[in-house]
């Protein structure tokens, strides 16, 4: 299914291409010769605009369904998400202080810092939050989880007035800006984003599985879970570090896209039951399937323009929930806790 | 052997424990009574490993309870806490099995699930071993929690002999499944399994207990026993309530009967 979206995706939109050409054009770049022609425009856009598009998709989509699945997991509360503990909050401050004062900045900095600017300070900002809140929270080396949730609240409201504060000192061309950004899009994905995102999210889908049964114990509580021998105080820095680091890439690459994090181990869950074994690794999956589905949307249904793909997942994706759990509902299971 | 000299704990200028020393040996079965906010749960967090005590020593098969890692102490003592909230809908099968989480390396075995098996027997659970925990009573629910501590400490550790702790373990059961409860623990002991088991319910402590402790205020007020340790007088002492002992007709253990 994640192939086939991913094909689907590579092959909609302005520039056709059918799937024997795009076989074929993926293969000449590995070295082999298919019979299947195809003209250098088709090349030039599978190559330097879809693939990064699509591998990024790919990437976020993983690493935000599956720090949501992990969070779900630490915070043993369904409703548990990485905006929670103000990952995504951090960076969207950082963001918009960024479009609204950094012009003046930018211009002495020079091309390449312009270029990487918005996705550092997004990046800065989400790791700043985190650390706010794990300090908060973290007495004689010991984190309480609930305090950590109220910090990440008020962490949340904090970065929330001040990113409204420079709103209202944003001229109209900057507040589009802005707009658009917190709406997400993943029109800016270049290879060059594909390459500076893979190593924090490829980073929390190594390890973050790892720590299934960890967190499967922890559902029981955090004292049995020391009770069955898990380092519950390793575990839990493991878990906000891989986070914040895979979400503070992925906003700082595409905005913030919400839903994706918050549903997706959802879904899992309906499909495959709680295990933490399963829902991790699927959460990934098929989280990078709907992110590329919701993409290929965004860019094809209101073409030649672009929705932000925010749009997509909120208004595909919520309706889609609300009918899942009437369904759960009326099946009288308690799919959902 | 577990021992433990002279434990106190404060918590923020409270002082929830104080110099209280115990030993349960390998096959034994020692009872914590008294009344409500007398430390024994604080007691039963201490020597569980949960929490470091503030002063005092405590030993688990002659090795101080620090310098075991929290796997090699997960290998040899299991816990059954008050009650677990588990919001998730795991099946029962996959909650007990989480029991068997620190004696995995990689994947479950068939030898992991045959255990779990025999634990949700010994507990009268096993028709319920594909229902969602969810939807289970608070009676059953602590049922298979016992099963998921049993499953934990099911066979013997290469490291010593093995400890349950059990805090108010009948809470929620039934006059049947109390006692249930109690020869299950009884059972585990027979094969020298050495039990704490905090207990609200006294005439359960005299009848399956070895010893008896008494505490009171965070000290140890009586320690013995069941005969020597349950008298009118201390009862009325520490619970300020007047009661008759008898005898069990049978077990010939003390049968504490309050009075008006």
């Amino acid at each position: 299914m994640l192939l086939l979206t991913s094909a689907m995706g590579i092959a909609t939109g302005a520039v056709t291409v059918s799937p024997s050409q795009l076989i074929a054009i993926l293969a000449q770049s590995a070295g082999l010769d298919f019979p299947w022609t195809y003209d250098a425009r088709q090349e030039a856009v599978v190559i330097a605009i879809r693939l990064p598009r699509i591998l990024l998709g790919l990437l976020i989509g993983s690493g935000l369904a599956l720090s949501g699945a992990t969070m779900q997991g630490l915070f043993r509360n369904p409703l548990a998400d990485p905006g929670l503990i103000g990952i995504s909050s951090g960076a969207a401050l950082a963001v918009t202080a960024w479009i609204v004062l950094g012009g003046p900045l930018m211009e002495l900095a020079g091309a390449f810092l312009s270029y990487a600017s918005l996705p550092l300070a997004a990046f800065i900002g989400s790791i700043v939050a985190t650390l706010i809140v794990y300090r908060l929270s973290t007495q004689n080396g010991r984190t309480i989880v609930s305090t950590m949730l109220l910090a990440g609240i008020a962490v949340n409201a904090l970065a929330g007035a001040g990113a409204g504060f420079f709103v209202l000192l944003a001229t109209d061309d900057q507040l589009r800006d802005i707009v658009f950004w917190s709406l997400g899009s993943l029109g800016g994905a270049t290879w060059r984003a594909v390459l500076t995102t893979v190593p924090f999210v490829g980073l929390a889908i190594l390890a973050l599985p790892r720590l299934a049964r960890s967190l499967n114990a922890l559902l029981l509580g955090e004292a049995e879970a020391t009770h069955l021998g898990i380092s519950i105080e390793q575990v839990k820095r493991v878990i906000v570090v891989l986070t914040a680091l895979a979400v503070g890439a992925s906003v700082a690459a595409a905005g913030s896209i919400g839903f994706v994090g918050l549903v997706v181990p959802h879904l899992l869950r309906l499909m495959v039951g709680p295990k933490h074994r399963l829902v991790l690794p699927g959460s990934a999956l098929l989280g990078a399937t709907i992110l590329v589905g919701a993409d290929t949307i965004a860019r094809t249904i209101i073409a030649p323009a672009e929705l932000p793909i925010g749009i997509v997942t909120a208004s595909l994706g919520a309706p889609f929930f609300l009918w899942l759990l009437l369904r759960v509902r009326h099946q009288g299971e308690s799919g959902l806790a | 052997m577990l021992e433990a000299f002279s434990i106190s704990v404060q918590v923020g200028g409270k002082r929830l424990v104080h110099g209280v020393s115990v030993e349960v040996p390998p096959g034994h079965l020692l009872a914590v009574v008294g009344p409500n906010g007398a430390g024994k749960s604080t007691l039963l967090r201490v020597l569980s490993g949960e929490h470091a005590p503030t002063s005092g020593q405590i030993c688990l098969n002659e090795t101080e309870l620090h310098r075991w890692s929290a796997k090699q102490l997960a290998q040899m003592r299991a816990v059954l806490p008050q009650d677990s909230s588990l919001s998730f809908p795991f099946r029962v099968l996959d909650v007990v099995l989480i029991g068997r989480t620190p004696h995995l390396r990689s994947a479950e075995t068939p030898h992991d699930y045959a255990i779990v098996d025999q634990a949700l027997r010994a507990v009268d659970m096993s028709e319920f071993g594909r229902r969602p925990y969810t939807t289970l009573s608070g009676g059953e629910k602590q049922r298979v929690q016992l099963a998921r501590v049993l499953a934990q400490i099911w066979e013997e550790s290469p490291l010593g002999p093995r400890y349950l702790f059990l805090d108010e373990p009948t809470n929620n059961l039934d006059i049947a499944h109390q006692h249930r409860m109690m020869r299950v623990a009884r059972s585990l002991k027979d094969q020298g399994v050495g039990i704490l088991a905090v207990l609200h319910d006294l005439n359960l402590a005299a009848q399956y207990a070895d010893k008896i402790m008494l505490m009171q205020n965070g000290q140890v007020s009586a320690n013995g026993f069941p005969s020597d340790v349950l008298t009118p007088n201390r009862i009325k002492e520490v619970f300020m309530i007047p009661v008759k002992v008898i005898q069990h007709p049978t077990a010939f253990c003390p049968v504490i009967v309050p009075v008006p």
